[in-house]
């Protein structure tokens, strides 16, 4: 079980997101819906696992997933985009980030990437 | 999606009453089932193969059959056989009404005839109407002198189809120069090009996008329903997105955005679709250039 981040600014997706985390018995210990937000959130919280929306007001996911990473070069964040976005994604993974899920969520699908991005942690 | 909007036009010409037109509903419900139930059931793939390419369909927006294909799961054959199997809708609504006496073969024929000709179709067109090929339909059904803008909400109907209902009633696309939604939720894209997707309704009818996309019944548009309807919106952008990249088109998905009472204009003016879902009035809207004001 994990303690996890959940940052989008669709109350939806979020919505969608925890019900997913939580049917696998994880904990969702908050919600964020910008990436300022976010990051103020990770510092006090210090999650397990964050998922990060990419398209977000504010700050968007790929400058509050730097500004993770400068705290905590450790951090397990996975991010989350609509389709059509892959220079977005590429951005992203050249700062650490340590997945990513499209739009629309299947359960499967995030399921699968949290699994094993909490597995590559525990080797 | 043509044999709901004939059933209608039978409807709204009193040619059929409003207790057979929803007979023929309910009888095409039960007889509408999924590709990939029919593949599975038929063990021609397996649950994991399906699960698969439900995958590969959610990021693609390509046919399932198409889809089985390319990955080498199905032949061409056996992908015709689902579809045979699947069953035309046209040929379901026929059937519907011929078997129930509403018409003759012949009858129908006629009062097909007299639908092309009332709905500005061209007597080409009724072969395509005909065979049910889903993507040539949408075609005559989004037709406009831009072709970017005919694949884009051909791509959000196709979309409508798959996560909000699997019959609605889809008429022909209408372009006007200026368009004042009573509620509103959309999302622009920019780069390469300039474009605004939404989906609009008079009064709370984009709750039924709003429902059927997050699984939950909303009874308001609030701040939480309207963000639905919107996540559904971003999710048809990055299909699209997705596309154009392909021809090295470059876009960005903006936040979207809703709200009640916006005005909406663009220099080709506004491109809308009108939709029915489950009897609720919405409004699919497209704009090059466009803007929103309150």
């Amino acid at each position: 079980m994990a303690r996890i981040l959940v940052v989008d600014d669709s109350r939806t997706t979020r919505k969608i997101l925890r019900k997913m985390l939580e049917n696998r018995g994880h904990e969702v210990v908050d919600e964020a819906a910008n990436g300022e937000e976010a990051v103020a959130k990770y510092k006090e919280i210090k999650p397990d696992l964050t998922t990060l929306d990419i398209t977000m007001p504010v700050l968007d996911g790929i400058g509050a997933l730097k500004q993770i990473i400068d705290f905590d070069s450790n951090a397990k964040v996975i991010m989350v985009t609509a389709a059509g976005q892959k220079h977005k994604v590429m951005e992203a993974m050249k700062a650490n980030a340590a997945e990513f899920i499209t739009k629309p969520l299947l359960e499967e699908e995030v399921m699968e990437r949290i699994d094993r991005v909490l597995q590559k942690a525990n080797d | 999606m043509f044999e709901q909007h004939f059933a209608n036009y039978l409807m709204e010409k009193q040619k059929i009453s409003e207790t057979q037109y929803v007979l023929v509903q309910e009888q095409q419900k039960i007889s509408r089932v999924k590709l990939g139930l029919i593949a599975v059931a038929e063990k021609l793939i397996s649950n994991e193969q399906a699960e698969e390419l439900n995958l590969l369909q959610k990021s693609t927006d390509r046919r399932f059959g198409d889809l089985a294909i390319e990955k080498g799961y199905l032949t061409p054959e056996q992908v015709d056989f689902m579809l045979e199997k699947q069953g035309n809708p046209y040929l379901q609504l026929m059937q519907i009404l011929t078997e129930n006496n509403v018409f003759s073969v012949d009858e129908l024929e006629e009062l097909l005839n007299d639908y092309i000709v009332d709905n500005g179709f061209q007597a080409k067109d009724l072969e395509v109407l005909k065979n049910g090929d889903l993507d040539s339909i949408i075609a005559l059904f989004i037709k406009t002198d831009n072709s970017l803008v005919n694949d884009y909400l051909a791509l959000a109907v196709r979309n409508v189809i798959r996560f909000i209902n699997s019959r609605p009633l889809v008429n022909k696309v209408q372009v006007v120069k200026e368009y004042s939604a009573g509620n509103l939720s959309y999302q622009r894209l920019t780069g390469d090009n300039e474009l605004l997707l939404g989906f609009a309704s008079n009064d709370n009818e984009l709750l039924e996008i709003a429902s059927a996309f997050a699984k939950e019944d909303f009874n308001q548009l609030d701040e939480d329903s309207f963000d639905s309807v919107c996540e559904f919106i971003n999710c048809i952008n990055g299909l699209f997105a997705t596309e154009l990249s392909h021809n090295d088109v470059i876009l960005e998905i903006m936040p979207p955005a809703f709200g009640p009472n916006q005005k909406l204009s663009g220099p080709e003016g506004v491109f809308i679709v009108p939709m029915s879902l489950n009897g609720k009035q919405v409004d699919l809207i497209a704009v090059v250039n466009g803007q929103v004001d309150q």
